[in-house]
This record gives C-alpha cells, sequence and structure tokens, in this order.
C-alpha cells in the first residue's frame, strides 16, 4: 500500500507574518499529496463571529496564501484551506478568493476553486427549532436552543466535516476554501482522496491541525508532515529544531478537548482508546490504533450576538489599607453602577482576576490592578458609566485611611471605548437530515482568463 | 518535596469548548507518570481549584500518552455574557494542579 503525505502547512493561516525558509519549503521537498492549512479557531471569542469582524491582518494572510499556492501549484496537489479568516464566514471565504484571484492573475494562472459557505440564515436554525429536532447544547451554560438564542445571533455558522471538502476535491478542485470547519476534517478529507484508510485519516486530522503544536520545543506555525500507511500515521516536524516525542504527541491528542479518548464530528467519531504511540526515532513518532464509527448526522452550529457597548479603565492601588477592604468597596460600586443602567465587571489583578472563584491562593500582594468593564446599550451610556465606576474607586473610602489624593491611580485618566460587546448564543450539535446539505458549495475559476 | 511541577513536562490549560476549561499533565517517562498516576486523584485535582470530583467534567489517566488530563467546568462560557471574562481562551487555570505535591 503507498502511503499518503498530508503537510500542515501552519497552525494558523495569517496568524504572524509567515517565514517560508523555516519549515515549510523543507517540507514541500518531501511531495506531500495535500496542503492543508488551518485558519481559524473559536477560541478567539464571540467577537469577530458576532460582528463579521477581521480578525487576522490581512497582509499576512496574503503571504500566507501566496506560499500555499505556489507550493500548490509547484507540486500539482491540492490546497485547502479551513475557516477562512478566523471565523469561516462568508465575508472570510470571499476574502480569500479574491486574494486567491488576485494572486494567480499575478502569476498568470489560474486554480478550479471550491468556496464552501458555512454561514447559516436564522431561518435554517428557527426550523430546527420548530421541527423539534434534538438540539444538544455542548455546555449546560447555554441553555436549550431557543426562538430567543435564534434570535439573539448576529451572526451563524455551521461546523463543516471533511464530507463536503471530499466532494469538492472529488469534483477537481485545485484549491478548497472552507467556512468554518472541523480542523481534523481537513485532512481526513484529503486523505480519503487519496484512498487512506478513514480512522488515520481524522488520526491525523487530529496529530496536523494545529501544525508544530504536536512537536517540541513549542513552535507554533510551522510546518509538519503525517504519513498514512494502512492504519499507521508518522508524524514528523520540519522544523529541524523541533522533534516529536510521545509526550508531544500525547500533548496534541489532548488538546483542546475534554477527553484524550473521542473526538466526535459531523456524521462519526474518532476512538482513540486503543491509540498506539511508539518513538521511531528522535524526531518521529509512529501512532495506531485508531478507530472511526459512524454517528448519526449532526453539526455543531456556533452564534454569536451583540449584547451592547462597551467601555473599559485601568486603575491601581498601592495603599494595603485600601486592597485589605477592597471587596465591600467593589461591591458598593458594582450597586451604583448597577443602578445606572449598565452591567459593570470588576477585576481585580493580583488577586483572583485570572482565576475567579477557582483561585486558592492566600492574598497578600503590595499593589492591585483593577480592571472596569462597562456593557450598555450606547457607548455614550458605556462610557459615562465606566467614568462613575472610575470616580466611584477615585473616591473610594476605607478603614485606617490616610491618603486624601485619591483612592486609586491610573496611567491615563479617560476611558477606553472597546465598541460592540458580543456573546456566544449558539453552541449546539443539532441533529440534521445530511451533514453536506447546510453547506454551499460554489466552483470558481479564479485568476487569469476567468 | 516534590510537586507535579518539577516532574511533568507539559503543564498547560485551554478551552475544551466554550464550556469548559482542560488541564493537561504529560510526563517524560513511565516513572515520573506511575509517580503522578498513583497519586494524582481525581478528588485532589478537584480540591486544587475549590471543588469535588464529582463537579469536575472528565477526569482520564492516558497511559499510552503517559498524561493525565482534568477538565473542569468553565464558571461562564467564554466570553461571559458580553463582558465579566476572566481568561478567553482558558490558557492560565493550570497552576494549582502544578502546586500538588507528590511523595
Amino acid at each position: 500500500m503507498s502511503a499518503v503525505r498530508l503537510l500542515a502547512a501552519t497552525g494558523g493561516l495569517g496568524f504572524t507574518p509567515p517565514d517560508p525558509s523555516r519549515s515549510y519549503l523543507r517540507a514541500l521537498e518531501r511531495r506531500p499529496d495535500a496542503i492543508v492549512a488551518d485558519a481559524g479557531s473559536a477560541d478567539i471569542g464571540p467577537f469577530f463571529l458576532g460582528a463579521d469582524a477581521v480578525y487576522n491582518e490581512p497582509e499576512w494572510e496574503r503571504l500566507d496564501l501566496e506560499r500555499l499556492l505556489d507550493g500548490a501549484a509547484r507540486l500539482d496537489v491540492p490546497l485547502i484551506v479551513g475557516s477562512c479568516a478566523g471565523t469561516g464566514t462568508d465575508r472570510g471565504v470571499e476574502a480569500y478568493a479574491q486574494m486567491v484571484d488576485e494572486l494567480a492573475r499575478a502569476r498568470g494562472r489560474s486554480f478550479r476553486t471550491a468556496l464552501i459557505f458555512a454561514q447559516q440564515e436564522s431561518s435554517w436554525l428557527e426550523q430546527i427549532v420548530a421541527d423539534g429536532r434534538p438540539a444538544r447544547a455542548l455546555t449546560p451554560l447555554l441553555g436549550e436552543l431557543s426562538p430567543g438564542a435564534v434570535a439573539a445571533s448576529d451572526t451563524v455558522v455551521a461546523v463543516m466535516g471533511a464530507q463536503p471538502i471530499r466532494a469538492a476535491l472529488g469534483e477537481g478542485a485545485q484549491v478548497v476554501l472552507a467556512g468554518r470547519a472541523c480542523d481534523d476534517g481537513l485532512f481526513a478529507a484529503a486523505a480519503q482522496l487519496h484512498g487512506a484508510d478513514r480512522a488515520a485519516g481524522y488520526l491525523a486530522g487530529k496529530l496536523l491541525e494545529n501544525a508544530s503544536l504536536v512537536a517540541e520545543p513549542f513552535v507554533l506555525r510551522e510546518s509538519v508532515i503525517g504519513e498514512l500507511t494502512g492504519g499507521s500515521v508518522i508524524v514528523e516536524p520540519m522544523l529541524p529544531e523541533q522533534r516529536c516525542t510521545r509526550a508531544s504527541v500525547a500533548a496534541q491528542l489532548m488538546y483542546e478537548r475534554a477527553t484524550p479518548f473521542k473526538q466526535a464530528g459531523p456524521g462519526g467519531e474518532l476512538d482513540l482508546s486503543q491509540i498506539q504511540i511508539e518513538e521511531l526515532d528522535d524526531r518521529r513518532v509512529a501512532l495506531r490504533g485508531a478507530r472511526y464509527r459512524d454517528l448519526p448526522p449532526a453539526l455543531k452550529v456556533e452564534g454569536a450576538g451583540c449584547v451592547g457597548q462597551r467601555s473599559l479603565c485601568i486603575v491601581g492601588c498601592r495603599d494595603p489599607r485600601m486592597i485589605a477592604a477592597l471587596d465591600p468597596i467593589l461591591d458598593e460600586v458594582r450597586t451604583a453602577v448597577s443602578s445606572e443602567g449598565a452591567k459593570v465587571s470588576l477585576k481585580v489583578y493580583g488577586r483572583d482576576a485570572v482565576m475567579g472563584d477557582l483561585e486558592q491562593a492566600p492574598g497578600g500582594v503590595h499593589e492591585v490592578g483593577i480592571v472596569a468593564e462597562t456593557v450598555a446599550p450606547t457607548q455614550t451610556e458605556a462610557n459615562r458609566a465606566c467614568v462613575l465606576a472610575k470616580r466611584l474607586l477615585f473616591s473610594a473610602k476605607y478603614p485606617l485611611q490616610k491618603q486624601t489624593g485619591g483612592s486609586v491611580l491610573s496611567t491615563i485618566d479617560e476611558v477606553v471605548e472597546c465598541g460592540p460587546a458580543y456573546r456566544w448564543t449558539v453552541n449546539h450539535v443539532v441533529s440534521v437530515r445530511d451533514v453536506v446539505e447546510p453547506f454551499r458549495t460554489e466552483m470558481r475559476t479564479l485568476g487569469a482568463g476567468a | 518535596m516534590t510537586r507535579v511541577d518539577d516532574i511533568a513536562r507539559i503543564i498547560r490549560s485551554k478551552n475544551a469548548g466554550i464550556g469548559h476549561v482542560t488541564v493537561d499533565l504529560v510526563f517524560p517517562d513511565r516513572d515520573a507518570y506511575e509517580r503522578a498516576r498513583t497519586q494524582i486523584t481525581p478528588d485532589r485535582a478537584a480540591a486544587a481549584y475549590g471543588l469535588t470530583a464529582a463537579e469536575l467534567t472528565a477526569f482520564e489517566y492516558f497511559d499510552a500518552g503517559l498524561a493525565i488530563k482534568v477538565t473542569l467546568p468553565r464558571q461562564e462560557v467564554a466570553g461571559g455574557m458580553g463582558l465579566g471574562e476572566t481568561d478567553l481562551y482558558g490558557s492560565g487555570q493550570y497552576f494549582p494542579i502544578a502546586e500538588l505535591e507528590l511523595e
């Protein structure tokens, strides 16, 4: 059986300016059968999806797409890009398509390109709710999928698996620009195109989705090759100073998921409970024993909605008497600002700002920073609420107070306008009839002569 | 006194979806892993965060990877209700487990 080689070119297309000379050009010499680059994440929070805002510096995205297209053209292999522009909205797919078109024109060539759109009209979700189809929240912190949650969403995307990408590759796409997509599905689709074992394809996806994060020492965004033979996957970093080890691949199998043993996706689940990890030499690790089983068709859906406008200020305190008396002061500020109709959050850096209620460490610091955030229906109201919070902190009184110059201090006296604030409204797995149908694929010839 | 921090090779936390934070401990060899595996229980891991074992989302010994995984429910979904988030990526929640003491 011939091996299938997949190149994970970068763990985050456009995240920083690329330097192809470090590992990518070396990876191309291995003659991979497909080049894959993921561009997105839900980690970046609800703002970018809800506002459909630009996440990366577009010039860095263009530089990344340029090297990826050149590599795909040189080797005559498909290029698969997932979750275009960070959130995988329709705007993001079109933005990347325009860059591909311009880059291809500049080279006097063209690419048969599949644009796969993942954004959904709210009517699509409304119909799922109305039909009473199962929709399971991925966290108990979000309730059932309700008409209210749908109405509160400004942008909704469904997350595609390998299936629509595999279909586009089967139709001869040289470039696939996928909207919101499961990272592992990008690799699984390429593996399936070359007839690789299905479980090995998803295992390769899990190993390669963050590129050089599968190796050590810790480096982001560098290239890694996965070689699939039967049910086995061998991973090898292309950056000379990196190596794959049992620890580094184990860490990748655990990354950003609740359990290392199972990974559910659209229509199926990867089972790693019998996984075997073998260090082949000082740079390569082989894995086998992954299993894949079909599940009823279902898709993850992500939605985010605007909750108002945000304003923010940062103050410091260097008086141990005030620090000791901080909680009642913060409660007073919260009450006063809330009564003005704004939502307010006060976080005390130096005490428990990072871990909140989970913090078990004793206090006892000599200085703290307080971040006050307000959210209100309009920016003017948010600013006013933030100024109020700041001035109440400035004039706070506490036992044994001796200073009269101001209870907290700051580097600037104006507050910072942050613009619209968003929250996650939908993060559910919804039952669908078909895991391909909600995604619209459009084949375009981009570049010269198009 | 030995802490988990002294013998683990990778200690980190990250969101596992928007509603959970997961902590990964990966050990360099079987001896270190066995030492941790026999002493880090769900009760001890949970207590480091002021939680009970029943409140954990998941707790797994990953033998093939010489690793332990502890997943906690987030207090609010990532990003909160538009404000109030303390750690958007969940990447700063690992140190209480790093500080657990081992015999």
